[in-house]
């Protein structure tokens, strides 16, 4: 009988990849703000909706952006402007006025699933709740066989994606401007303010790069499995738990959350029901809640 | 003499027996209104959507053959437990209906049958019936019974396709477990072997790791018994890491969407399938009607809700909406030539048996093996 470990490794790392892209936006907004902004679920679906508006439901365009590789690659980058438009939008005209009224993170957490609730309603209204998929046909997809374990160009583009964004984001916040003014606002907002940081558009830069590496989540999950409505639930979930597991608000940490995430639930069903796989998710998350609660990686 | 006076009674009851039992169909003049459960919002409204059309495609022929004149069909969006037992509960209790034309989900219509047998309503269902929906007073399906079709199954599979491991991945639903059960005894019956099995949620769309260890048993057959976008990335994704072994799905993989999420991967997939094979003109004709109508072929279930109409509205015609009567009427339905295949019910179980064919995809369309 052929080993299914190489195969259960691969699978844990593109699960772990995917839940990594959402961690990543996740731990960035969470660390300048301090609340579960449960809208970059739904903003991960607007950028996989994009894109399929772009190659698949308006005939018009599909046609321009089918054309090649270099055209989807651009319907891509227009989902990706398309999620961070949102999250710009959110904070813009929702979280900024609660941060204006000294709202409560409780507060921020309610309006974030009314937000959430709303514009996943806006997705399956627009694109109705039936699943959608970004790939073509399944004949054409090309598959990668790594040591026994098979990926496809997709999940390649993913964990790629992942470790890219990784490390041009965490040197981006050690070395920059930027990245200094994020973490001061993440220390003490007020005394960031007194120093002369405009923490109002820092914020907002915060959206919009977390909810833009959302939207490429959204993307690839779409182009992967598919896309529908309520998918982002599930995504945000899965990345706040890696968040959380790894070390909430720490760049690195949440990658590390999502692939031990990826393993311990592709591993954990190795021998028993895949319907267990939420559950041992979960439990890792209790475990970590009660053991180490600081995460692997503290901030 | 003594004899014949004998033979005389008997001849005389016998006549007043038939002459009592009603089996004219009169027209019915007032307003009739069925109910229909259907998903009409959700992942898997496009069923909804696909039973509704035959519904009222239905409706439609009722009317104009005259024995309803009056004819309506109050749909209610339903599909789980909760949302079925809401339906049900306006249907019978606000709208008074006598009759629920159409189903598919077996959770939901497990939910409602109690409320349904209990105020003694007609109610079909258009999916395959599993052991749990048999044996009851009013309720029916117009699709073939789960054992029907899993014993087809498996015996095309051992005895024609000379397959002679399998694994399985299905619904965790008692639909799924139904076929899984009954696959897995007449597959072992015969000399096979089933390998492992896996039940995924109606909402799953990863497979991974199922379809990982499947791979490595190397079984001869895949069967998947799910639907829609899950059951086409059961199919994708088995087809992605490299199983190699020929999938089989039932009824309910005969559907575009399946194809439409697959795409290539589906091609040299086995359906069953009840479709008349050599389709009569009222056959045809119906799924002209249907394609120039709304723009597709219809599928199973919008051929399995088609059917139930006009079999619920003859039997109601035939009993004036008595629906005990129209449950004997039901149960006496033999090699009915629906648009779905020609329908038996077995007075036993309430259970249909149908004539079943088998399917390959070959060039992204569904195609009967000869």
């Amino acid at each position: 009988m052929e080993s299914i470990v190489p195969q259960l490794i691969a699978n844990s790392i593109i699960a772990g990849g995917i839940y990594a892209l959402v961690a990543l936006g996740f731990n960035l907004i969470y660390g300048a703000t301090k609340f579960f902004n449960l809208t970059h679920g739904v903003t991960a679906a607007i950028g996989g909706y994009t894109v399929y508006y772009l190659t698949k439901k308006n005939e018009a365009l599909g046609m321009f952006f089918n054309q090649s590789t270099g055209t989807l690659v651009v319907a891509v980058f227009i989902g990706i402007l398309a999620a961070a438009l949102i999250g710009f939008l959110l904070d813009r005209f929702l979280y900024k006025k609660l941060r204006d009224r000294k709202a409560s993170p409780m507060v921020f957490l309610v309006a974030s699933l009314g937000a959430f609730t709303c514009l996943q309603a806006f997705l399956a209204i627009l694109f109705t709740s039936q699943f959608q998929t970004l790939g073509g046909n399944s004949g054409d997809i090309v598959t990668f066989n790594i040591l026994g374990g098979i990926i496809t160009e997709v999940q390649a583009v993913v964990v790629v994606s992942v470790v890219l964004i990784m490390f041009t984001l965490g040197i981006f916040l050690k070395k920059s401007l930027f990245g200094k003014s994020v973490e001061a606002i993440s220390d003490d907002v007020h005394v960031a303010k007194i120093v002369g940081i405009h923490t109002e558009k820092i914020i907002s830069w915060v959206f919009v790069i977390g909810s833009a590496i959302a939207g490429l989540a959204g993307i690839l999950v779409g182009f992967d499995t598919g896309l529908e409505p309520t998918m982002g639930m599930n995504l945000l979930l899965k990345g706040v738990i890696a968040s959380i597991i790894g070390g909430i608000g720490n760049v690195y940490g949440g990658v590390l959350g999502a692939f031990l995430l990826g393993f311990v639930e592709n591993f954990g069903i190795w021998k028993i029901s895949g319907e267990w796989k939420d559950a041992i998710a979960f439990g890792l998350l209790i475990v970590f809640l009660l053991v180490r609660p600081q995460g692997i990686l503290k901030r | 003499m003594q004899k014949r006076i004998i033979i005389a009674v008997l001849v005389i009851v016998v006549l007043i027996f038939i002459g009592t039992r009603n089996n004219e169909v009169k027209p019915i003049e007032g307003k009739v209104v069925f109910g229909a459960l259907t998903p009409l919002t959700g992942q898997v409204s496009v069923l909804g959507e696909r039973m509704r059309n035959g519904m009222e495609l239905a409706r439609e022929d009722v009317m104009k053959s005259g024995i309803i004149k009056d004819f309506h069909i109050e749909y209610q969006d339903a599909l789980d437990g909760k949302s079925s037992t809401n339906a049900v509960q306006k249907l019978i209790y606000n709208t008074k209906v006598k009759v629920i034309s159409s189903a598919f989900f077996i959770p939901g219509i497990e939910a409602v049958a109690p409320i349904t047998e209990k105020e003694k309503v007609i109610f079909f269902n258009t999916a395959a019936n599993p052991e749990t929906l048999l044996n009851k007073e009013y309720l029916f399906s117009t699709n073939v019974a789960i054992r029907e079709d899993a014993y087809r199954m498996a015996e095309y599979a051992y005895n024609t396709a000379n397959l002679k491991t399998a694994a399985i991945i299905h619904l965790q639903t008692s639909f799924g477990e139904s076929y899984r059960m009954n696959f897995t005894k007449r597959f072992e019956e015969l000399g096979g072997k089933v390998t492992s099995a896996h039940a995924k949620a109606p909402d799953a769309n990863d497979y991974r790791t199922e379809v990982a260890r499947i791979k490595a048993e190397n079984p001869d057959l895949l069967l998947v018994i799910h639907f829609g976008s899950s059951l086409g990335n059961a199919v994708k994704q088995a087809r992605e890491v490299g199983v190699r072994s020929v999938i089989m799905g039932d009824y309910e993989s005969e559907d575009p969407t399946v194809l439409g999420v697959a795409g290539a991967a589906a091609e040299g997939m086995i359906t069953s399938s009840s479709q008349p094979q050599n389709p009569s003109n009222d056959v045809v004709d119906f799924q002209n009607r249907y394609k120039a109508r709304f723009g597709e072929m219809p599928d199973v279930l919008a051929t399995n809700a088609y059917d139930a109409v006009m079999i619920q509205a003859k039997a109601y015609a035939t009993c004036a909406g008595d629906t005990d009567c129209m449950a004997r009427e039901i149960k006496d339905t033999k090699n009915y030539a629906g648009v779905s295949g020609n329908i038996t019910v077995d007075t036993k179980d309430n259970s249909v048996t149908k004539p079943t064919i088998f399917k390959v995809v070959k060039d992204g369309q569904f195609v009967e093996i000869k």
